[in-house]
């Protein structure tokens, strides 16, 4: 199997081209959010403007024409990447491949720059072999062949589109996975899968604060065990505290913390092309319009400082 | 790690549905939280699924719906349009009839039905008067007992309007330009009447055209087959 992923991590794509600072696609603000003063590209979640059909016994995703015609609209020429949520590529029975065959329509109708998806899984087996989702994602436990297994699927994703394929840290609660000790933790999994596949690591810093508030770990510390070489992206968004947990609600404002961590990861590997701020439909109206614009503005402050430098470099 | 990562998922999931003992320690408060955000995830999914209808409901009413349709296998769909499907065919049996709640999920199961057929209706191209005409496969017409309008007004905050008797008709269909508008009196009594082979040209050919209505040779295939179990 090594030799197989090795093979296809022979094709890597060449490192993305520095993009600068994205938001996803929120039909309900305004368009004068969605302009170059404010932001440099735009990160699409593809499954909110698609739904799922029955085509001919075949599950299919299909565009909700008037939600996907209106993103499109709404992105204008602003360069777009496309951050899946349905994929489930760790699901050891199979991916969901409806995913797969919506990313390669969008891959011509809707051209994006790369592609990212979470390492996760969300839908398994019933007693009777039939898929179910489990209703939130879960963490895939760090083992040989989750890793092997991802590479896998991984390095095939990014042969199939052409373009980067990234996959994002996960934000969890359980900490008594299953592991082999050669693989360790969520960091070692990462680690493994992405140097087999030659895929990327969308870098979640909200997730991973999350994780070391949970878990009892220091967050700047964890950076050192981060291939930031393999980092396409960076994910900074805010989150909340419920029954004891800190989680990853995407519900408003970005922590100091993790405006620190962008500082610390940019300042180690200032070529990391992308940050996104991410935020939720369902509370977006939580921030207003003039607020999103100015947790855009420090981003974009914070990763053109540290761009100036490389150039200067 | 002992056992693959199938059986380690596999064993999740029916640990998951209550099947079998759970792979993960489910007394560890990481085990409970996660639980927990899954209950809360899978009833978010339905709140925003079924808005406009949950917001006709006092509180006390909308939760206990929310968590019975959970407790029933609820809020697992991926796509927020099939969870619609399903949480509207769930809740419409449970809703007082009449009620504004029931118009409004009548409503959107209406509007979800036209959007499905939008993308690919065409409209019959036949000669008015040339066959039996049905209901629409992609259309409906729903009484209101409230001018529209103002109920839906009132939903963001609003004391409701009475539930007056059903006098507000609205028809629903794919080649409407925003998939719905009022229905004329004549109308309504032409949907209460289908199927029907003798009408009015001048009344059918506008609904023909919209999708509200059709000749009842049209193959009956959909272009969504499938059903939400809970609801059967």
């Amino acid at each position: 199997m090594t030799q197989v992923v090795e093979a296809c991590a022979n094709k890597v794509p060449a490192k993305p081209e520095p993009l600068g600072v994205g938001f996803g696609c929120h039909l309900t603000l305004p368009d004068a959010l969605y302009a170059p003063d404010v932001l440099d590209f735009v990160e699409i979640t593809p499954e909110i403007f698609h739904r799922e059909e029955n085509v001919g016994g075949v599950a299919q995703l299909v565009p909700e024409r008037r939600t996907f015609d209106a993103a499109r609209r709404r992105c204008g020429d602003l360069p777009v990447t496309m951050h899946g949520v349905s994929l489930s590529i760790g699901s050891a029975h199979g991916m969901y491949e409806p995913s797969l065959t919506m990313m390669d329509r969008l891959r011509h109708e809707w051209p994006f720059r790369w592609y990212s998806e979470h390492l996760q899984f969300q839908i398994v087996l019933d007693a009777n072999g039939a898929a179910v989702n489990t209703g939130t994602p879960f963490p895939l436990p760090p083992t040989r062949e989750a890793a092997d297994l991802v590479a896998v699927r991984a390095a095939s994703i990014q042969d199939r589109y052409s373009v980067p394929f990234l996959l994002e840290n996960p934000v969890h609660y359980l900490p008594d996975l299953p592991a082999d000790a050669e693989v360790g933790d969520e960091f070692g999994l990462m680690e493994r899968i992405v140097a087999l596949s030659g895929c990327g690591q969308l870098l979640d810093l909200h997730n991973l604060h999350c994780n070391a508030i949970n878990f009892g770990f220091d967050a700047i510390s964890a950076l050192d065990r981060i291939r930031l070489d393999r980092v396409g992206e960076i994910h900074v968004a805010g989150g909340s505290w419920r029954e004891g947990f800190y989680t990853d609600a995407h519900d408003g404002r970005v922590p100091e913390p993790v405006w620190t961590l962008l500082e610390e990861t940019l300042a180690r590997a200032p070529w990391i092309p992308a940050v996104v701020f991410e935020m939720l439909d369902e509370y977006i109206d939580r921030l207003s319009p003039d607020a999103i614009a100015a947790e855009l503005e420090q981003a974009r402050a914070i990763w053109r400082r540290h761009q100036t430098a490389v150039a200067i470099a | 790690m002992t056992g693959s990562l199938a059986a380690f998922q596999s064993d999740l999931g029916r640990a998951l549905r209550g099947e079998r003992a759970c792979p993960i320690d489910p007394h560890s408060a990481g085990f409970r939280f996660t639980m927990q955000v899954r209950h809360s995830w899978r009833k978010g999914r339905a709140m925003l699924a079924a808005r406009t209808v949950l917001s006709a409901l006092g509180n006390d009413e909308r939760q206990k719906l929310l968590d019975e349709y959970v407790d029933h296998g609820g809020g697992l769909e991926m796509f927020l349009a099939k969870e619609a499907e399903c949480f509207l065919a769930f809740l419409k049996p449970r809703l007082s009839d009449p009620s504004h709640a029931l118009t409004l999920c009548e409503m959107q199961q209406a509007l979800y039905q036209a959007r499905l057929g939008a993308s690919t209706f065409v409209p019959q191209q036949r000669r008015v008067g040339a066959g039996l005409v049905r209901r629409g496969r992609h259309g409906t017409l729903i009484r209101f007992h409230a001018d529209p309008g103002a109920l839906l007004t009132a939903l963001n905050g609003g004391a409701l309007p009475p539930v007056g008797p059903p006098d507000h008709a609205v028809v629903f269909g794919p080649g409407l330009p925003n998939l719905f508008r009022p229905a004329t009196d004549a109308e309504a009594q032409l949907w209460a009447s289908l199927p029907l082979t003798d009408a009015s040209p001048a009344l059918l050919a506008p609904l023909l055209a919209e999708g509200v209505v059709e000749y009842s040779d049209v193959a009956d295939v959909r272009a969504c087959t499938h059903g939400p179990d809970i609801a059967r």
